[in-house]
């Protein structure tokens, strides 16, 4: 993406923004922490977002004269949602009179609540006397007789390749009265992105036919939501959906394939405002009706942007909630999964890159391997004693990520696996307490964790390679923005693998740079926490989507470092240093 | 002697760089046939990499670093050898390419470099190959066997072209064509009519050893 190259500062604060041109003074003013008055969500119509321009040139809107006068616009003032910057900008912002109406708490920061759902009084007169509308933004969804108005909800998705994550959300207080997580119904075709991209170009419609099973999921996992809090999905509004490219494209309906081959490029990457009950994109798909998502039929559905093919709407709102963007010291997000998105963000900017891990820390490709599911084994510790955490708190039947990273990080600190990755031999290691637990299956070394649950040699492998494609873009970013990783204040782990990981045994293993343990957090889905964030606040939902602006995208295809950095990664940390 | 060609092993399976240049240079000085040496000594290291490669006892760097000083130790080797005349294996030429559109290429050249240990000479055309480039190259360095990498889903169906453009070129079946790359399957490589397929390195130097029988 562009880089922002406009400045802009409101006074009294004095609070800066960059941003892109044509982005509208309302939406740098959210950038910048600067609160302007608004009650419409920034659609031109209720005249609160008035400010004075005192330095550069604004031209005025055709709004503007519905709320501002001919003189006032002469001495500078603008409605700050229709001004669209075109040069550096200085301006005047008057106190706020409204105050927002509640809070919640993000990932690190409150957010008041001022959904684009509102409830509006219709302009008396006629029959509308008694009834108030229902508006999403600029578009009316329903009118509804006054003693019948519902409780306005809106509900956040993160449209991810294997779990679809949801939050079903009330517009009024802010409150998230149900969440829940299914399996995405395309698992069917293919457990990685570029295997749903090859899936939709293997039989005529299969795009369309990928579409389905996406909206099939989400509206399995809306009616899920509507029972566990006792509301109608009639009553949802206005849906969110953040989620990774090649996901977004297949939910509007629109083939992915170029972002499964070089070069790797979107067909759209701007977030898009749609109808829930017409899901698709109308300059691709002119004519036919899209699928309906089963939310109130006049509801909307708006889709998180994209940077790129590999960092797509989920980091774009996994960036938003976690604010790295916007810190003055540097902070690392990393979104553990298939694909890997780096990001390192400060002062206004983000560099990210897309790490190609590979499915081992959902459990794919490792002989006891399985996702974190009932049974699978999340914890583990080698003492004296071998203790395990199963998830579920039943007999083990596998291995799940967090689990698998665990049982190789203790086998380090055990003395069985060197720097290398390789597993010692029951000869080697006499004297070594474990020793006994050492065996070969196939031909190949496996420690036995537990009766018939075996960590291979090759899954140490699989493990090693994954973690070398993190950590190699890990080093890879830093190196770019000549940051030390000791200069990190924070390092993110997002999605659930990242939350159920232990800092500790991220670290032994070089999944994490070499930062104090501390600095290391879970944040969950991040995603989903961004896609909330964004329903619950335009503001914050004109923030968000001002990300991909500021927004570097590294590609480590090609990079010059990269071969050598993936390999010198993976080699195991020396434990003596770690401490 | 035979101390001295165990030592040679043991400096590449550590990847003992130094180690291994000095052996084979006392070696040399020793007298000992230019040909055992690259034999016994630094091939049947490499094989024996290869296999601990198989059960995942060796990892990517190693290899690469082994290799690296296998190619080091045969330029020592190589003035003696032609000195000497002693008869050499012929040669078989192999052609290996990641197909267009793929930039993964560590699996292909670790093929190729444990393909060279057994004496193949390997023409490596690179990565992002488009199928004309592999045609020409296979008309033109008439090569026995043809080896195609793909690590991408998306890119798989660019073995299949190839194949088929070698038969319309008129290639085939003289020069035979292997398959590989994480994706790759031996299924896939029977639907695409290759020759064969291998899921690693080691397994792949043998199975261009048996094509070629
Ligand atoms: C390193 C890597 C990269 C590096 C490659 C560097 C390089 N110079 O090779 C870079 C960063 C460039 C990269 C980019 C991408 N990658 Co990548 N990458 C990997 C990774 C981590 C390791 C691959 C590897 O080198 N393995 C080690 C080697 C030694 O193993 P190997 O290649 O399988 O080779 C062995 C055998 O297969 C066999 N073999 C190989 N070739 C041949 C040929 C013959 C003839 C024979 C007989 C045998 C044979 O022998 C080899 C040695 O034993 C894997 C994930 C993983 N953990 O495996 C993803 C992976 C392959 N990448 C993937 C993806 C999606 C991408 C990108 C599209 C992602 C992106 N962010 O843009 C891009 C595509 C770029 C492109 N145009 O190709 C996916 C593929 C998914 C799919 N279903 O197709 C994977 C599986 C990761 C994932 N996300 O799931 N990647
Ligand atoms: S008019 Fe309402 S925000 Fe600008």
């Amino acid at each position: 993406m562009g880089s922002p190259e406009l400045r802009v500062r409101f006074q009294p604060s004095g609070q800066e923004a960059r941003v892109a041109p044509g982005t509208t003074l309302l939406a740098a003013a959210h950038w910048a922490g600067t609160t302007v008055d608004s009650t419409c969500g920034g659609y031109g119509t209720c005249g609160l977002c008035r400010l004075r321009v005192l330095e550069g040139d604004v031209p005025a809107s055709p709004e503007d004269s519905q709320h501002i006068s001919r003189d006032e616009l002469a001495d500078g003032w603008r409605l700050a949602c229709r001004a669209e910057l075109e040069g550096d900008t200085v301006c005047q912002v008057p106190a706020p009179a409204e105050h927002p109406r509640s809070v919640v708490e993000g990932i690190q920061r409150a957010i008041a609540v001022e959904p684009r759902v509102r409830i509006e009084e219709l302009e008396s007169g006629g029959e509308g006397g008694d009834a108030k509308a229902i508006v999403c933004g600029s578009w009316q969804i329903d009118v509804i007789a006054n003693d019948r108005v519902p409780q306005p909800f809106g509900v956040a998705l993160d449209l991810g390749t294997s779990t679809v994550a949801g939050a079903l959300v009330d517009l009024v207080d802010g409150t998230i009265v149900a969440a829940a997580s299914i399996v995405n119904g395309q698992v069917a075709a293919g457990a990685d992105v570029i295997s749903r991209a090859a899936y939709a170009r293997s039989r005529p419609g299969g795009a369309l036919e990928l579409q389905g099973m996406a909206v099939d999921t989400m509206n399995q996992l809306v009616a899920r939501l509507g029972v566990a809090a006792s509301v109608f999905p009639g009553n949802v509004y206005e849906c969110v959906v953040a989620g990774n490219s090649i996901m977004l494209h297949l939910l509007l309906g629109v083939d992915p394939y170029p972002l499964s081959v070089a070069p790797f490029e979107t067909v759209f990457d701007e977030p898009l405002d749609v109808a829930a009950a017409d899901l698709r994109v109308d300059t691709v798909a002119k004519d036919r009706r899209g699928p309906q998502l089963a939310i109130h039929p006049q509801a909307r559905l708006q889709s998180f942007p994209m940077i790129g093919a590999y960092a797509g709407g989920d980091t774009v709102a996994g960036l938003h909630a976690t604010d790295i963007v916007r810190g003055d010291r540097p902070r690392l997000l990393i979104d553990l999964g298939t694909n890997t998105e780096v990001a390192l963000g400060y002062d206004g900017r983000v560099v990210v890159a897309s790490a190609p891990a590979g499915p081992a820390f959902e459990g794919g490709g490792v002989r006891c391997g399985m996702a974190a599911v009932e049974g699978a084994v999340a914890r583990v510790k080698l003492g004296p004693a071998i203790e395990l955490e199963v998830i579920g708190g039943g007999a083990p039947r596998g291995l799940c990520g967090s689990g698998l990273v665990d049982a190789v990080a203790e086998l380090r600190w055990a003395g069985l696996l060197d720097r290398s990755g390789r597993l010692g031999s029951a000869e080697e290691l006499t004297g070594n307490p474990l020793a006994d637990r050492l065996e070969e299956i196939e031909g190949a070394r496996a420690f036995r964790l537990a009766e018939g649950i075996y960590i291979g040699q090759r899954d140490i492998r699989e493990l090693q390679s994954a973690i070398a494609a993190v950590a190699a873009a890990v080093r890879i970013v830093l190196g770019h923005e000549k940051v030390e990783p000791h200069e990190l204040a924070d390092v993110y782990l997002a999605g659930s693998f990242g939350a159920a990981l232990d800092p500790r045994s991220a670290r032994s293993l070089g999944l994490v740079p070499p930062v104090s343990e501390n600095a290391v957090r879970g944040v969950g889905n991040a995603a989903i926490e961004g896609a909330k964030a964004a329903l619950l606040s335009f503001r914050e939902r004109e923030v968000a989507f001002q990300i991909p602006f500021h927004t570097e995208y590294l590609e480590l295809s090609g990079h010059p470092d990269f071969n050598d950095t993936f390999m010198a990664a993976m080699t195991f940390p020396d434990l003596e240093g770690l401490g | 002697m035979d101390e001295l060609l165990a030592d040679l092993r043991q400096a590449i399976l550590t990847q003992d760089e130094n180690g291994a240049l000095e052996v084979t240079r006392s070696l040399l000085e020793s007298g000992e046939s230019p040909r055992a040496i690259l034999e016994s000594g630094l091939a049947e290291a490499m094989l024996e990499l290869g296999r601990r490669w198989k059960c995942g006892e060796a990892f990517l760097p190693e290899v690469v670093v082994a290799a690296d000083i296998f190619a080091r130790c045969s330029e020592l080797v190589e003035p003696a050898l032609l000195e000497s005349q002693e008869a050499r294996a012929p040669s078989f030429r192999l052609v290996l390419a990641t197909v267009q559109g793929d930039l993964h290429d560590l699996g292909k050249n670790i093929v190729g470099a444990m393909a060279k240990t057994v004496g193949f000479d390997v023409h490596d055309l690179g990565k992002n190959v488009p199928v004309d480039q592999i045609v020409d190259a296979a008309r033109e360095l008439k090569p026995c066997i043809v080896g195609l990498s793909a690590l991408l889903t998306t890119t798989m169906p660019q073995q299949k072209n190839a194949v088929a453009a070698l038969e319309d070129a008129g290639l085939r079946p003289e020069v035979k064509v292997i398959v590989g790359g994480a994706p790759v399957t031996q299924e896939w490589a029977d639907e695409i009519g290759a020759d064969g397929y291998a899921p690693d390195a080691a397994s792949a130097t043998e199975l261009a050893l048996f094509l070629i029988d």
